[in-house]
């Protein structure tokens, strides 16, 4: 009988240890299941991360280039609109310098008209013609 | 001349106002594509920023995990290492049980010593020597006994300690014991 019941605490040593066993098996198993989950998904967010960064960095330097050709293209339309005004300018010198000059063919014309009213002066698009020769200073003038 | 001069200026500014034309179909060009560069950038992003927040709430979802799993796994360790210190317990009343019945039947401790002298003429009736030998067996044991006894219990490491002890004092020595003297 004692036999008997050595056994069986024998056993319940044995379970005992058993169980241990066990539990540190499914512990490790458990624990070990999640950290791998946890470190995937935690690569992810890194992996994601990275690529956010890629995103921002490339769309920034996209709009950065795009940026310098746009401020290109507006330091063209400003030379461009000072040279349109500085010809403008020009162009009214221009006017201004052809309004003088027939101005002062007119003032001529009228002296000549005043002095020799035999004379046939004509002013026809800006060209001064005498049909006569000797009084008149240009028998052609052209503006 | 002035004419001339004229048609050649007014010229110029027709060219130089189609330049203008170009450059503001350039700007105006940019300026889009500016805007859809953003408005693609700021999806993307969005996207991105999606798939982080779906991962990190995957991250706290499994960090709950854990902590319910730890939770579960302390509440089963300290179950069997509760049943373990049980065993050991129950090994410990069987073991003295044994050491208290041997003891009593061969008389092997100072304690026990006249407690068979109604029969222990009989014992060593076939060899006195291998009585002898078996009480100085017994001695070992009892002492092993007490050796493997004193362990601490107190930790989860002491009991495991203590457990493989026990184990090899059962599986060993008591079973030894117990075939020579029954």
């Amino acid at each position: 009988m004692i036999l008997s019941v050595s056994g069986n605490y024998f056993l319940g040593l044995k379970g005992s240890l058993d169980s241990i066993a066990s539990l540190e098996k499914e512990k490790k198993s458990s624990i070990d299941s999640l950290d791998k989950g946890l470190e995937r998904v935690a690569k992810q967010v890194e992996t994601l991360t990275q690529s956010k960064a890629q995103v921002e960095a490339m769309g920034q330097g996209q709009l950065t280039e795009i940026d310098t050709k746009t401020s290109i293209a507006h330091k063209q339309k400003d030379q461009s609109s000072q040279a349109v005004d500085e010809i403008k300018a020009s162009l009214k010198a221009l006017q201004e310098q052809k309004a003088s000059s027939l101005q002062e063919i007119e003032t001529q014309i009228s002296q000549i008209k005043s002095g020799q009213d035999s004379s046939l002066v004509m002013i026809e698009n800006g060209s001064v013609t005498s049909l006569i020769s000797g009084i008149v200073t240009k028998k052609y003038a052209s503006l | 001349m002035y004419e001339r001069q004229s048609e050649a200026l007014q010229e110029k500014i027709k060219q130089v106002e189609t330049s203008q034309d170009i450059a503001d179909l350039g700007i105006s060009g940019n300026e889009s594509g500016t805007q859809d560069l953003k408005n693609l950038t700021s999806e993307q992003l969005k996207t991105i920023d999606a798939q982080i927040a779906e991962a990190q709430t995957q991250i706290d979802t499994l960090n709950t995990q854990k902590e319910n799993t730890l939770s579960i796994l302390k509440q089963k360790e300290d179950d069997v290492y509760q049943n373990s210190k049980t065993a050991l317990q129950n090994a410990t009343i069987l073991a003295n049980s044994i050491v208290d019945l041997t003891d009593e039947l061969l008389g092997v401790t100072d304690q026990n010593r006249h407690k068979n002298d109604d029969y222990e003429m009989y014992l060593g009736a076939k060899s006195t020597s291998q009585l002898e030998t078996h009480k100085e067996s017994l001695r070992r044991y009892y002492q092993k006994w007490n050796d493997t006894q004193k362990l601490p219990t107190s930790t989860h490491e002491e009991i495991l300690q203590a457990l493989n002890a026990y184990y090899a004092f059962f599986s060993t020595d008591t079973k030894d014991i117990l075939q020579k003297t029954y």
